[in-house]
């Protein structure tokens, strides 16, 4: 839980990200948030899902590679793929990792944060659907609106499942869950073109970060909070057949980028985030991994909140 | 209630759409736009009729990078094919005979609604679904779009408006004098028919939301309720014509504005946001080629109580005519359209809301163009399909009804072949027979035929007088059948003495008009054929005008005049150049009424 004070100086924290991230896409040779780039002859293509389309940009930036996105499948011969684990071949190597985050419009954070003393997850199940007029906010916000992706598609989104589902939702809480996405990179995408359609959304932190310049562009600031402790998922990465994609992954894999993660939305594998992560605030503690049979009934629990 | 050929369909998805299907719009199929350089291998994408001009230039920027996929050059073009008939056709399988147009592989439709019905239909027919992967090029709110003035009139923009006013606004007897505009009449609202238009079906879906004060999960008892119904109705009421198009309100609502009228002919219009921005630029049908700005501008209006978008997904269809070539060049366009930030803002310069969140709003959604890039603030959910099943069933029996004559030529030369086999006479009487589905019940349908002399002196003669269809639908089925042809094209003082008939027992609770339907040109004894009279008749009435929709029917119609003859009367002219479109032509003129 963030207290009253914390929930401040994590908002100064993130105007001044905000800021941070906008001098980093506008640097000269910025590509963009989700540009396609042709890489140079014989260098390698990048691919991500959209939920890593900032740190990915910056990352094919950094090595002169191509940028795809990667919504599954076989690994191609010349592409380097960063993606969760379950969706990467098995020699997959690990890479980086993100913790559950809480993104939450600017404007309404102060009066869920004086509602609750902090924003948590279990302030936003146990408040979800209630007028916003009864929490001391304007009449005109409706009630509380959630955001979630589907916990059946990615680790992220299961580990933020398995908050909501631990703070006990009630049963009318699928109705406060106006924004359902298919993952966490679309779900983020989705709160900025269509802002009311949640208030608040519970996700992968790299995702959020990858909208926070977005969403202040194009429609308001995001504040950022974290739940006392979390799943941390992990991001693998494999390369296809062919030299140029060996060297992409070498390349990636090289101490210098690991060290630029954090800058680009992502955690180290080990070692304090530096950059924007830095900024973004203190994540949870590290949740253990999630079992099978925990994985299954979380799944069952998801299903039978939203249906098939 | 229309009869069960349109209500069969139990769900809406397969109910509404599917009429929208049939009768897709009035832009229909249309060709396809940009050329195949030979030995390279075509990658078509069907577009719904908004983006086409968006589209086909980045279908060439892309091509002029010469794609190629495993060694073989692509090109991709693009073909106009409204929403609801490009959703048909998929369920179909599309013809493979190019009867419609090349078989697509990416499918732009405005909303994912129509995917959703596509898969819906495969999987009542024991298929699966095609339209699966998709993702969003752009997107646009649905808005009322008002004459600046009146909007102010009602407070904007320091005052929300919502469909509450309009209806409020609708219902007083004073009108527009109500709030001190006694010389703009009554409250007038231009709105689509929700079974054939995208904008059309989403503001009735607001409606219905509007009356229960909801903003998700619409039930059928919301539907039910008598309050929702009384609430629907009275908004309906004010309608103008209903149709398959919001361009005939937006082309009118132009050509008025250039006349000094625009404030008699529509208060609000019921569009997408972009269609606000084509009309301020003096191009109303976004050709590329504007007029002159409008002396009023249309401002949006975002309804308070809450609106829906139209979100325009690029799906790359999982059908069997797409080869994988195709398949790899239709995601790497549709990546060139929406991940490349510098394409994303050539769609925000066309006035539609960038798909990728990256662009930010900016030029053309600005309040100068009578936009608010920070509304709405409250989005509406789609209702579910059965929800806007019933929904769409309770609309037909609130709607506004009409009072319509159908004026049809029985002239000699409609006795001349039409297509396969049947004379143009025969095709059009089962045209008309099959269209009268269309009609509400409690439409009053009358049936007058016109050539030469047909009465005495008279080319006209009244067949049918305007009664409820349910009471004379037997009648009026067997008198068309029975028609022969012969004579000639008494066309102006035929439609004149329509149009006078429907103005002699107008009723303010109806849509009053004069569907028009003829083959030739005027060709009756001097003066009969100055059409000068009849067009200073047709516009002599600016608040309450009889609306003649003309139907050019073969190659040889005089759409010169008919035209003329639309736009006297605040109608829109449908061409049915080629006899055998006459039955999908009838259809979208009666989806006005």
């Amino acid at each position: 839980m963030v207290s009253g004070w914390r929930a401040a100086l994590v908002a100064v924290l993130v105007g001044g990200v905000v800021l941070a991230i906008g001098w980093w896409l506008n640097r000269p040779d910025s590509p963009g948030t989700t540009g396609t780039t042709d890489p140079p002859a014989g260098a390698g293509v990048l691919a991500c899902p959209p939920a890593l389309d900032l740190a990915c940009d910056g990352l094919a930036a950094e090595v002169g590679a191509a940028r795809r996105t990667y919504t599954g499948g076989e690994v191609t011969e010349g592409t380097v793929v960063i993606a969760e684990a379950a969706a990467l071949p098995e020699a997959a190597e690990p890479f980086a990792r993100t913790p559950v985050a809480i993104a939450v419009w600017h404007e309404k954070a102060p009066t869920l944060s004086e509602t609750c003393g902090g924003i948590d997850v279990a302030c936003l199940v146990e408040n979800a659907g209630r007028a916003w007029n009864d929490l001391g906010g304007s009449a005109s916000w409706g009630s509380l609106g959630l955001g979630l992706a589907d916990a059946t598609q990615g680790a992220v989104d299961l580990d933020a499942w398995r908050l909501v589902d631990g703070a006990g939702p009630p049963a009318s809480f699928a109705d406060a869950v106006r924004l359902r996405s298919a993952d966490d990179g679309t779900l983020l995408s989705d709160l900025v073109l269509f802002p009311t359609r949640a208030d608040a959304v519970i996700s992968g932190e790299a995702a959020i970060a990858g909208q926070l310049v977005n969403a202040q562009n194009r429609t308001g600031r995001l504040d950022v909070f974290y739940p006392t402790a979390s799943g941390w998922v992990e991001y693998r990465v494999v390369a296809g057949p062919g030299r140029a994609a060996d060297r992409l992954l070498s390349d990636l894999l090289a101490p210098e980028l690991q060290a630029v993660l954090g800058s680009l939305g992502l955690r180290p594998l080990d070692g304090e985030a530096t950059g924007l992560m830095q900024g973004l605030g203190q994540p949870g503690t590290p949740l253990p991994a999630l079992t099978d049979a925990e994985k299954d009934s979380l799944i069952a629990s998801w299903t039978n909140t939203f249906g098939g | 209630m229309k009869k069960p050929s349109s209500a069969a369909t139990a769900l809406f998805i397969t109910a509404a759409m599917a009429l929208a299907a049939c009768f897709g719009g009035s832009s229909g199929t249309t060709g396809a736009g940009g050329t195949v350089p030979a030995g390279c291998i075509e990658v078509p994408a069907a577009v719904s009729s908004e983006k086409v001009t968006l589209l086909t230039g980045l279908a060439e920027s892309f091509n002029a990078t010469n794609p190629e996929f495993d060694g073989a050059c692509v090109a991709v073009t693009i073909q106009r094919v409204a929403s609801g008939l490009a959703a048909q056709l998929l369920a179909a399988g599309w013809p493979e005979d190019g009867s419609a147009g090349p078989q697509p592989v990416l499918w732009s439709p405005a909303s994912t609604a129509w995917g959703a019905v596509v898969n819906q239909r495969l999987s009542e027919a024991g298929q699966p679904g095609i339209a699966n992967d998709s993702q969003r090029i752009m997107i646009t709110p649905l808005v009322l779009a008002m004459p600046e003035p009146m909007a102010e009139a009602l407070g904007w923009p320091e005052t929300d408006i919502g469909w509450a006013d309009i209806l409020a606004l609708a219902e007083n007897p004073e009108g527009w004098g109500s709030v001190g505009h006694p010389e703009w009449g009554a409250f007038k609202l231009g709105k689509t028919n929700p079974n054939f238009s995208t904008s059309g079906l989403s503001a009735t879906a607001a409606i219905y939301y509007a009356a229960t004060g909801k903003t998700a999960d619409l039930t059928l008892d919301d539907i039910a309720d008598p309050a929702v119904q009384e609430f629907v109705r009275g908004v309906e009421a004010a309608t103008v014509h209903y149709g398959d198009t919001t361009l005939t309100f937006l082309d009118n609502m132009y050509r008025e504005d250039q006349a000094g009228r625009s404030l008699t002919y529509a208060s609000a219009i019921a569009v997408e946001e972009v269609s606000v921005i084509a009309f301020n630029r003096g191009d109303p049908a976004d050709t590329g080629d504007p007029g002159p700005a409008p002396n009023i501008q249309l401002v949006a209006v975002y309804p308070k109580e809450g609106t829906l978008y139209s979100d325009n997904p690029a799906y790359i269809l999982d059908a069997p005519w797409v080869d994988d070539i195709q398949r790899q060049a239709a995601e790497a366009f549709r990546e060139f359209v929406v991940d490349d930030t510098a394409n994303q803002e050539r769609v925000l310069e066309f006035g539609f809301r960038p798909g990728n969140p990256a662009v930010p709003l900016g030029d053309p959604i600005t309040a100068a163009n009578g936009l608010n890039p920070s509304k709405p603030d409250t989005e509406l959910a789609v209702p579910e399909p059965a929800v806007l099943s019933a929904l769409l069933a309770d609309w037909e029996d609130n709607r506004k009804t009409a009072r319509v004559i159908m004026l049809l030529d029985v002239s000699g030369s409609m006795s001349d072949l039409g297509g396969e086999g049947l004379s143009k006479l025969e095709l059009a009487k089962d045209a008309v027979v099959s269209s009268l589905d269309e009609f509400n019940d409690r439409d009053e349908v009358g049936l007058w035929v016109f050539a030469t002399q047909l009465d005495g002196d008279r080319d006209y003669i009244e067949l049918i007088p305007p009664a409820p269809l349910s009471t004379i639908r037997d009648d009026l089925e067997s008198t068309i059948q029975s028609l022969v042809a012969g004579g000639g094209t008494g066309l102006y003082d035929s439609t004149q003495a329509a149009v006078e008939a429907v103005r002699d027992s107008y009723d303010s609770t109806k849509i009053n008009a004069v569907l028009l339907m003829t083959d030739g040109m005027c060709d009756d004894d001097p003066p009969g054929c100055d059409i000068d009279p009849l067009l200073d008749f047709l516009s002599s009435s600016e608040r309450d005008p009889i609306r003649v929709f003309p139907v050019a029917y073969g190659e040889d119609a005089d759409v010169e005049a008919l035209g003329a003859i639309a736009d006297a009367s605040r109608a829109h002219l449908y061409l049915a150049t080629d006899p055998l479109t006459i039955e999908r032509v009838f259809q979208q003129v009666i989806s006005n009424f």
